[in-house]
């Protein structure tokens, strides 16, 4: 199974100066990727999600841990060393609009895919371009068109032709469908599902939106306060939430059929400038005990592939 | 009984450069006292528009083209700025999609919450204080004594969003319009407006109008339910009835489009996009998407059909031959 897998972090750290403060925006996070799978990473705005998902692409670079893409250390890899390896990585962001350069047609944005990387010959990435559009659902003669004459829907199409472009493996989405229409994010849904099988597309996908990471995910990673607390299988973690902190997330999120048993979480994440000691989660927790305030929890394996960092699941918090 | 509001044949347009653009095209609803109504759409459905008309807070390209608003026993389109300005913020309270852009930064929250009730010439300053005070409790601000001396920057955005709850209700309005309330929040700040929302409810009793693109968040709140889409009612019933039950292809895709933490299946994309509102399709406005569409759907646009008890739909399919 182990070389299955694409993406390994191991406790990625990444703190931001802010004044004389500092943020602790990413504290110790670890999570393995399958190749072929999606791993949901999902948390409140300001958890660090979308940091992860920079220091995996070494858009930025963290302060602790290590990064593995394939079998390959990348956390300190050189920019010239890391060339081939950002092919083979690409990000779909949130607002399609502001990820698409207004003054490109979109043929333009995705050939220049292929320029960068000196691949092909102009014939060949004509074809490719229209390729690809065709792929994702875009109507290819309308290459010479520019961003703004597309929809929001068909934007976000045109980003994620632009991500599979260099035949990547990885795919970071982060946060894919906010900026969209109910009606219409169900077709990049599918759209994402379809080309996942097709390509053996690896996927990150961040949102907030739980019913859709549910969706869409073999396994999901709980993260608060820069750290991941619960990370387990979809199916462990949605029928058996372990950390009091997923679980009174999943009984946030409205459903149409009701909910039988409301959790209300009191009060707001803290801050990450100062965070609390001992568990993060400690100033909200419902189950909270004393040993909370004063050590921080580790994140432990409790049963096959199903990890919590809370004390009251742990062993040692029982004893 | 007599609604408290009656929203007849309402018309509303803007005038844009490409074009006349049809926001609301013939809406006609009531909404009862002490009733939750929830209008649900996505963007472009007019759900908002419909519903700042009552207020009259239109953008100056805005024109209520026809139709009528009667509140309270007032035809609100026949009123003076005067009288209209009487019933805003005191017999209809609003809390707008972000709260952030809704308080004035160079204003302490304790004068904010306190103008309404001083603006009415509701009650004397200090005791204006007192009300505010305690409001500011209701909605669960810790302290309020002493966030009353803060500025907007100084609170969270669920924070915020509880003190334009206090803003709306400080003078007990009969009708509180919550447009999009929980949508820059976290899940878990959400579930803590509505549920904040419907304390507030059975505490004053108020009818309540939430506007949402949220099917989900209307279940445990609201009794009745409107679809809109691209400036049409398409069905309208009892939110049980709504989406267990729905009638109109529209709401039909959009349950079927949407995925749910509690239930699984494969979602079912609607294609296409919204149309444009300066080039509304003729006939139903959702037959370009609709998978039943008829040749009479293209023409002629569909009335209510009565499916069941206080159960709508605006679709052809439910003609009784």
């Amino acid at each position: 199974m182990e070389d299955r897998v694409l993406i390994s972090v191991k406790n990625l750290k990444k703190y931001f100066p802010r004044g004389k403060a500092i943020v602790h925006a990413v504290e110790d996070v670890s999570f393995d990727i399958r190749r072929g799978e999606t791993l949901g990473l999902v948390g409140e705005s300001g958890c660090g999600k979308s940091t992860v998902a920079r220091l995996i692409l070494r858009l930025i670079n963290p302060d602790g841990g290590r990064i593995i893409f394939d079998g390959v250390d990348i956390t300190n890899l050189s920019e010239k060393a890391l060339k081939p390896f950002r092919r083979r990585m690409q990000i779909v962001f949130q607002d399609p609009a502001s990820s698409l350069n207004p003054q490109m047609t979109v043929g333009t944005i995705i050939k220049e895919q292929f320029a960068i990387h000196n691949i092909g010959t102009r014939q060949e990435q004509e074809r490719w371009v229209e390729e690809l559009l065709e792929k994702v659902g875009i109507d290819p003669n309308f290459k010479d068109a520019y961003p703004h004459e597309f929809s929001g829907g068909q934007q976000q199409r045109i980003c994620i032709a632009r991500a599979i472009a260099l035949k990547s493996e990885f795919i970071v989405c982060d946060e894919p469908l906010s900026a969209l229409d109910v009606s219409v994010q169900a077709q990049i849904i599918k759209l994402l599902e379809e080309l996942q099988k097709e390509l053996d597309l690896t996927y990150l996908f961040i949102s907030h939106d739980l019913a859709v990471v549910k969706h869409l995910s073999n396994s999901i990673a709980v993260m608060y306060l820069g750290k991941v607390v619960e990370y387990a299988g979809k199916d462990e973690i949605f029928s058996n939430p372990l950390h009091p902190y997923t679980v009174t997330l999943l009984s946030s999120v409205p459903s149409i059929r009701g909910k039988e048993e409301e959790i209300e979480l009191k009060g707001e994440p803290p801050n990450p400038i100062n965070p609390p000691e001992g568990c993060p989660f400690n100033p909200r927790c419902p189950k909270k005990i004393d040993i909370c305030e004063r050590e921080i929890p580790l994140l432990e394996e409790v049963s096959d592939g199903h990890f919590v960092a809370c004390h009251m699941v742990s062993d040692r918090g029982k004893k | 009984m007599e609604p408290l509001l009656n929203i007849e044949d309402l018309r509303v347009y803007f005038y844009r450069p490409e074009g006349v653009l049809r926001a609301v095209d013939g809406l006609s609803y009531k909404l009862y006292r002490g009733e939750v109504l929830g209008i649900v759409g996505e963007s472009g459905s007019g759900k908002s528009v419909s519903v700042l008309s009552i207020l009259k807070l239109l953008p100056a390209n805005g024109r209520i083209e026809s139709g009528s608003i009667i509140f309270d026993g007032k035809n609100i389109l026949k009123l003076s700025k005067e009288e209209l300005r009487d019933l805003r913020g005191k017999d209809i309270g609003i809390v707008f999609q972000d709260p952030m852009s809704s308080l004035n930064p160079v204003i302490t929250i304790g004068q904010q919450v306190m103008e309404p009730l001083l603006w009415h010439n509701l009650c004397s300053k200090s005791e204006a204080y007192e009300r505010a005070k305690e409001m500011l409790g209701m909605v669960g601000i810790p302290l309020p004594e002493e966030r009353m001396k803060e500025y907007p920057f100084q609170f969270s955005g669920g924070m915020r969003q509880r003190v334009m709850i206090a803003l709306a209700l400080i003078c007990r309005p009969k009708l509180l319009i919550a447009d999009e309330p929980t949508t820059s929040l976290d899940v878990t700040i959400q579930a803590q407006i509505i549920r904040l929302l419907k304390r507030m409810k059975e505490e004053f009793g108020m009818s309540v109008i939430l506007i949402t693109h949220n099917l989900a968040l209307t279940t445990n709140f609201c009794d009745r339910l409107i679809i809109m889409y691209a400036g049409n009612m398409m069905e309208t019933g009892k939110t049980k009835d709504i989406l267990y039950n729905p009638a109109h292809p529209y709401t039909k895709s959009l349950l079927d489009a949407v995925p749910d933490i509690e239930v699984e299946k494969d979602l079912i994309p609607i294609p296409g996009t919204i149309p444009s509102l300066i080039d509304p399709p003729n006939g139903c406005r959702f037959h370009p998407r609709c998978p039943l569409a008829m040749d009479i759907c293209k023409e002629e646009v569909p009335p209510l059909f009565n499916i069941d008890t206080d159960h709508y739909s605006a679709c052809w399919l439910h003609r009784r031959a």
